[in-house]
């Protein structure tokens, strides 16, 4: 199979398994290059395109793009994606370098670029163009926290992202994580739920800005996907609200007490409390459900001592869950371009 | 315990807090945040619109933690202390301090590391939080750390107890040291205290202690306080190095006669002729800075702060190590101060009230001068001594 196959069928495996169930929508084509509008790539001999006249033009990749609605800037959010498999070895400063810089002009021009505009974004007014740069670890051996290093010291300079948008980078750790979330939720609509049941992505009310409506949307953004925890609310044919929560706990090997009574405060503070809660503990360490039992002690000990507290706090319950392990590719895709 | 309640973060506290941090939390150090997340933002983005930015992502313990720990909402400080001499064992304080534990962990929300050291010294370290109102929500509350330590062998045969000279740490200590004693009624607590004594005999301690450091030789004093003995206020400024106003006209004798408290800054103070003149004018020394150099080994400069927390009553006498200053490999001492390590700490601090408790007697029994060294201000007292201030100020 060559890259471009390749990357086609990369692009909607990730689409289908992880992107879709987080609400998000595929827009226009797949592995299209798309007008360089602003002479990024001037310089560059790489990513030239001819025309049906005959005439070669600069242009942006864009494997893939996504939609949803931001809950917070009423406007819809578009991603532009690269979407790269490497091998340990090939994971280096340079090879994420390259395409970071690279996305950074492309949604310089994405979001001014009518090429782009006809190809993908069709009869709305609001809308904003980031990027996402994909990047999967085809052998498994590449550790998370190295990553996070990397993309941490990429040099500021290099990456001119325009002013009020934004480049997102998904790494192997953040892969593994979201494609468990999204592999559970499947598995428990498929087990437990009726015809018509569907799920919502919890966002917070913000302080500073309320503008929205609904604190459980369809789509959960992007800043969900990459924090410290996604909640879904389990809602039932006809119903308004959520009758039950899966809260998805990233742990980042064993997690400590207070990081655990944090949570219990920030579901307390936004009253999610209300609901029974499915803790899903992914990828823990250790002995995480103790430290889990331990801050439930100590919160209701510390801080309320409240009958009715034990009583909502016990209808917390925690379970850990494997990181799902999976192949997206197994060769190097996205390596020839950046 | 320090319970993550007291730091919950809404999107106005981040905002907050990183509008009011633009120092400690730059532009460059909120993009680096942003990356180790996954996120590259504009370079061109404004303070106002990154915190805006920032205050809307889900943040966990441990984000929060980062960004505390920067703005130094988790750090801790050393400050002053005081000590006084305890009748008792070691280990009658040692089970005293479990018992504390136990009775303040949950009920006071502190938490308590108790290490018993190799030199049978006791270390007590305590973790507890305090609150400021008049902070932005989310640093209101900080992280505070005491640390008590209780060597053996004071002059009462008991042992010497130090702890930090403010509210909390005073409290537990006390705790501490009344459960060990059990009965109050055989209450042995000896303190540092000059209570009943004149300006002269004062001033004297504080002359004795400096040349009374064993192993040590004064060098040179650099800050010194004085008050009036009717001066009833509590010496607020102990704590603060700074804030002091210039008062011209000292000499005159109808000034001087409000002025209730004076700083002398500068090299050399003890021998300016100012020191003379104050001393003369019924003012009496109520703390002092000064530096002192290792006879041996490296001969090192030690820097120690010292006074009385209530200088009229002569009572809580409070100490600091302010820093030391090494030798280079030329043998020339270093221009910057530099923390000591944990057992110079123990070590300088235990020969300090040594001095003290000596100097204390000497001063009481007014035996003071024979065998005591020259009394400073002296013009031929030594090289380092022979300095003017630089200023005056009260």
């Amino acid at each position: 199979m060559g890259e471009t196959a390749n990357i086609a069928e990369m692009a909607k495996r990730v689409s289908d398994d992880i992107f879709e169930i987080f609400g998000w929508e595929r827009r226009g084509p797949l592995d299209e290059n798309f007008e360089c509008c602003k002479d990024h790539r001037a310089k560059a001999t790489d990513d030239e395109t001819t025309t049906t006249a005959g005439k070669k033009i600069k242009t942006h990749p864009s494997d893939i793009v996504f939609r949803y609605d931001d809950p917070y800037t009423n406007a819809a959010s578009y991603l532009t994606t690269d979407l790269k498999s490497y091998g340990e070895e090939s994971i280096t400063k340079t090879t994420l370098g390259k395409p970071l810089k690279s996305m950074c002009q492309a949604i310089d021009c994405a979001n001014v670029s009518e090429d782009f505009q006809q190809r993908y974004i069709s009869g709305e007014d609001r809308w904003h163009v980031h990027g996402l740069l994909f990047v999967y670890n085809h052998d498994g051996f590449f550790r998370p926290e190295e990553f996070t290093k990397l993309v941490a010291n990429a040099t500021p300079a290099n990456l001119r992202a325009p002013r009020d948008r934004r480049v997102f980078v998904l790494g192997p750790g953040d892969i593994a994580h979201l494609h468990s979330v999204a592999r559970d939720l499947m598995v428990y609509r498929g087990n437990h739920l009726n015809r018509g049941a569907t799920y919502r992505w919890f966002t917070p009310d913000l302080i500073i800005r309320k503008s929205r409506t609904t604190s459980f949307g369809k789509a959960a953004p992007i800043e969900t996907l990459l924090g410290p925890w996604q909640i879904a609310g389990i809602v039932h044919a006809d119903q308004p609200q959520p009758s039950r929560l899966r809260l998805y706990y990233r742990c980042r090997g064993t997690p400590n007490v207070e990081e655990f009574e944090y949570l219990i405060e920030f579901l307390f503070r936004h009253r999610l409390l209300d609901y029974p809660i499915d803790l899903c503990l992914v990828g823990s360490e250790g002995p995480t459900l103790e430290r889990f039992q331990a801050a439930v002690n100590n919160v209701i000990e510390t801080l309320y001592g409240l009958d009715e507290f034990r009583a909502r706090l016990s209808k917390i319950e925690p379970q850990v869950l494997s990181e799902f392990q999976t192949r997206f590719s197994s060769a190097n895709i996205g390596m020839e371009r950046a | 315990m320090r319970h993550p309640s007291r730091y919950f973060a809404d999107d106005k506290d981040i905002y907050d807090l990183l509008m009011s941090q633009k120092r400690k939390l730059n532009d460059e150090t909120l993009r680096r945040f942003l990356r180790e997340r996954g996120i590259i933002v504009s370079p061109n983005a404004e303070r106002s619109e990154l915190a805006q930015y920032m205050s809307r992502l889900p943040m966990g313990w441990r984000d929060l933690q980062t960004m505390l720990e920067r703005v130094g909402s988790v750090t801790h400080r050393t400050g002053r202390t005081t000590s006084e001499a305890v009748g008792v064992s070691v280990e009658q304080i040692e089970t005293a301090a479990h018992a504390v534990r136990d009775e303040r962990t949950e009920r006071r929300g502190e938490e308590y590391r108790i290490v018993k050291k190799s030199d049978g010294s006791l270390e007590i370290n305590i973790n507890y939080s305090i609150l400021d109102t008049t902070k932005s929500r989310l640093r209101q509350r900080s992280e505070q750390h005491a640390t008590i330590s209780v060597d053996p062998g004071a002059s009462t045969g008991g042992v010497r107890i130090r702890y930090p000279e403010e509210e909390r740490g005073r409290e537990i200590a006390d705790a501490i040291i009344l459960r060990a004693l059990g009965d109050p009624k055989g209450l042995v607590r000896e303190t540092i205290a000059l209570d009943g004594c004149n300006a002269a005999q004062r001033t004297r301690f504080f002359e004795i202690l400096m040349n009374g450091i064993d192993g040590f030789s004064l060098r040179t004093v650099t800050q010194t306080r004085f008050r009036r003995l009717d001066d009833k206020t509590a010496d607020s400024e102990l704590d603060g190095d700074t804030d002091t106003l210039t008062l011209p006209g000292i000499e005159d004798e109808e000034t001087d006669a409000r002025i209730l408290r004076v700083q002398l800054d500068g090299a050399g103070v003890f021998a300016s002729s100012e020191f003379q003149q104050l001393k003369r004018s019924g003012f009496y020394v109520s703390s002092v800075v000064w530096r002192a150099r290792m006879d041996a080994g490296d001969g090192l400069d030690a820097e120690f702060d010292a006074g009385f927390v209530v200088a009229d009553s002569g009572s809580a006498f409070t100490y600091r190590l302010r820093g030391v200053f090494r030798r280079n490999e030329h043998g020339e001492h270093a221009r910057t101060r530099e923390s000591p390590t944990s057992s110079e700490r123990g070590k300088l601090l235990r020969a300090l009230e040594d001095a003290a408790v000596s100097a204390q007697d000497k001063v009481r029994e007014g035996a003071d001068l024979q065998g005591a060294p020259q009394p400073l201000g002296d013009p031929d007292d030594s090289e380092a001594m022979t300095n003017q201030p630089n200023e005056i100020q009260s």
